[in-house]
């Protein structure tokens, strides 16, 4: 039979919530979810951890695998780095006090994205420059943001690898330069230092995965906003002016600004470059069908393209609390009373971007052997077979059988790896007929 | 004998909504087969192609994919006005769309040229008023799968 994988990568699955409607089975984009036998949920192939089972589960059965945060006195020091998501969760808080809040929580230091990001925007508009004389990277240059969407590429849009910028992720940068920061303070020689991850992504939740496979592990601990959402509100209530200013003298301390504060809205990546072709898709269904169309060879007139597998950006991420079109209304209203400036200098950026910087060092072909399908390849016996069994079959795509489609359905039979009697469309015919037989002989 | 496999994909006239369904379904079909990825990005790029040109130039028309372990061919034949003169059809910016294509962003008279440079072979017969045929080959053998 089908070989199950009994680690779910990002996500786990309760067998007891699961009311086998499989909602997730067909919306999964790597048709990696089966249902088989009596009420067993499980991953046949590879998850890139997009979330997209999370957020349509309705009864709670598939769950992410973050890490529950016990911030006891360990003797090591909890540093947390901070997805400018967390900052839209809270409506009438600046983000500041957002920050102040998780320090009361029991964070010894926390830290904002804002400088990396601004420093990733500025290197990006640099290489999309350099691409126009160099062509090193066919147009469109596709971010490296997200990583469901590179990973997604990886298993479904192989030939489209070599379109995504090789760049680190700001949080990669934070996390090092956090590391070594650290390192030098008075503490530092005393406390090991533990880093976290607060993020709105499912994508993340494996840090040993690092953040796209593109890049060592940065942090220790990821940590989901809505696993900490309600204690964090709590805290937030008995923050006060002194809480603020013991935080701005923090040595790892870095005020947020606007830049970070969009990061997590569609188009918020571009927003802060000058890059003029580039365009924005977020939702995954939107993603797929966008890649699509790079593959068949359209959008070659297009720079810059940012994909984001998540309705409405990284606020609709399944680990957020708060409801993306709220989060979204209350960040807007956060960008306009910061700063928008530049602060890092032109000559900075060059002398990093030089030195290979901001780089990830790996290459498509690492990427494809990473998270490429797990699957045989099909012969072509085997796909004469299965459109044979197609056309008898000639299914509605019901998923009762707990594949995603009658095309993958068809395709483990004619691999052995599952049974015709599992579909009941086949069983209705052989019903209606057995019942036919029977009136005709009555007659 | 070697095992063949034959599928056809159905194109409609003006059909906009439906337009690249076709050649996606090509596309994922090879995928699933584990063809060298480069080599189905050209197939896609001239299937789309393909499909487009029959939906704005032909009438209802197919596409279509046969292939064995060392060749795929894919064809599009469409009954359509056909094309008066094929040669200069295969001239860069060439194009007889209607403005309206243009406006949709179509009808750049790259579509036969962009066929020309990732097939690795093209042969197109076309007769007036009654069906246009272009017939691309690719050759499996070559591992590389980069364009010629």
């Amino acid at each position: 039979m089908i070989e199950i994988r009994q680690s779910p990568d990002f996500v786990g699955f309760d067998q007891k919530k699961c009311t086998r409607c499989s909602e997730c089975v067909k919306e999964c984009p790597t048709r990696a979810i089966r249902l088989k036998g009596k009420n067993h949920i499980c991953m046949v192939d590879r998850c890139i951890g997009c979330g997209e089972c999370i957020r349509v589960c309705r009864t709670g059965a598939v769950t992410p695998n973050t890490f529950d945060p016990q911030l006891a006195d360990t003797g090591s020091a909890h540093i947390a780095i901070v997805s400018p998501v967390l900052y839209g969760q809270f409506p009438n808080v600046m983000p500041e006090d957002v920050l102040s809040g998780l320090k009361k929580m029991g964070f010894h230091h926390v830290v904002d994205l804002s400088y990396y990001i601004e420093m990733l925007q500025l290197a990006t508009e640099e290489f999309v420059a350099r691409n126009r004389k160099t062509r090193q990277i066919p147009w469109p240059i596709i971010s490296p943001v997200c990583p469901a969407a590179v990973r997604l590429i990886a298993f479904r849009f192989p030939g489209l690898l070599h379109h995504v910028l090789p760049f680190k992720k700001s949080v990669t940068l934070t996390s090092e330069r956090i590391k070594e920061k650290y390192r030098h303070t008075a503490e530092g020689s005393k406390r090991q230092p533990i880093l976290y991850y607060i993020t709105s992504c499912s994508a993340v939740t494996i840090p040993a995965d690092g953040f796209s496979v593109q890049e060592p592990k940065s942090v220790d601990r990821i940590i989901g906003i809505n696993e900490i959402y309600s204690t964090l509100l709590g805290y937030l209530e008995k923050t006060d002016k002194h809480d603020r200013d013991a935080m701005l003298t923090d040595a790892l301390y870095y005020p947020p600004n606007q830049r970070s504060l969009m990061w997590g809205l569609p188009d918020g990546e571009i927003a802060g470059t000058r890059i003029e072709k580039s365009m924005a898709v977020s939702g995954l269904k939107e993603t797929i069908s966008y890649l699509e169309k790079i593959e068949v060879g359209l959008l070659a007139d297009v720079e810059y393209i940012e994909f984001r597998t998540c309705p409405e950006g990284c606020l609709g991420g399944p680990l957020t609390a708060v409801d993306k079109y709220m989060a979204k209304a209350a960040t807007y209203r956060m960008a306009k009373l910061s700063s928008g400036q530049r602060n890092i200098t032109r000559k900075k950026i060059l002398e990093r971007y030089e030195s290979g910087y901001f780089f990830s060092g790996t290459g498509p072909e690492k990427l494809a052997e990473l998270y490429a399908t797990s699957k045989k390849p099909l012969s072509i016996e085997s796909v004469q077979e299965v459109e044979r069994l197609l056309k008898k079959i000639n299914g509605k795509n019901c998923a009762a059988c707990g594949a995603p489609d009658c095309r993958t359905f068809a395709e483990e039979v004619v691999a052995g790896q599952a049974s015709l009697d599992d579909c009941i469309f086949l069983k209705a015919a052989e019903i209606i007929e057995r019942e036919k037989g029977r009136a005709d002989k009555k007659k | 004998m070697k095992p063949v496999f034959k599928k056809s994909y159905p194109i409609k006239k003006r059909d906009f909504v439906q337009a690249g369904t076709a050649s996606i379904g090509i596309k994922n079909l090879l995928k699933s087969m584990g063809i060298n990825s480069q080599i189905v990005r050209r197939i896609a790029v001239c299937g789309y192609e393909g499909e487009m040109n029959t939906v704005m130039h032909g009438g209802d028309g197919q596409l279509s994919i046969e292939m064995s372990s060392d060749l795929i061919i894919i064809e599009v034949i469409d009954n359509g006005p056909g094309i008066e003169d094929i040669e200069k059809a295969m001239e860069k910016g060439f194009s007889t769309a209607a403005q309206e294509y243009r406006e949709m962003g179509f009808g750049a008279g790259m579509g036969l040229p962009n066929m020309e440079k990732n097939a690795d072979s093209i042969e197109i017969t076309s007769e007036k008023f009654k069906e246009t045929r272009v017939k691309m080959m690719f050759s499996l053998v070559d591992e590389q799968g980069g364009p010629n």
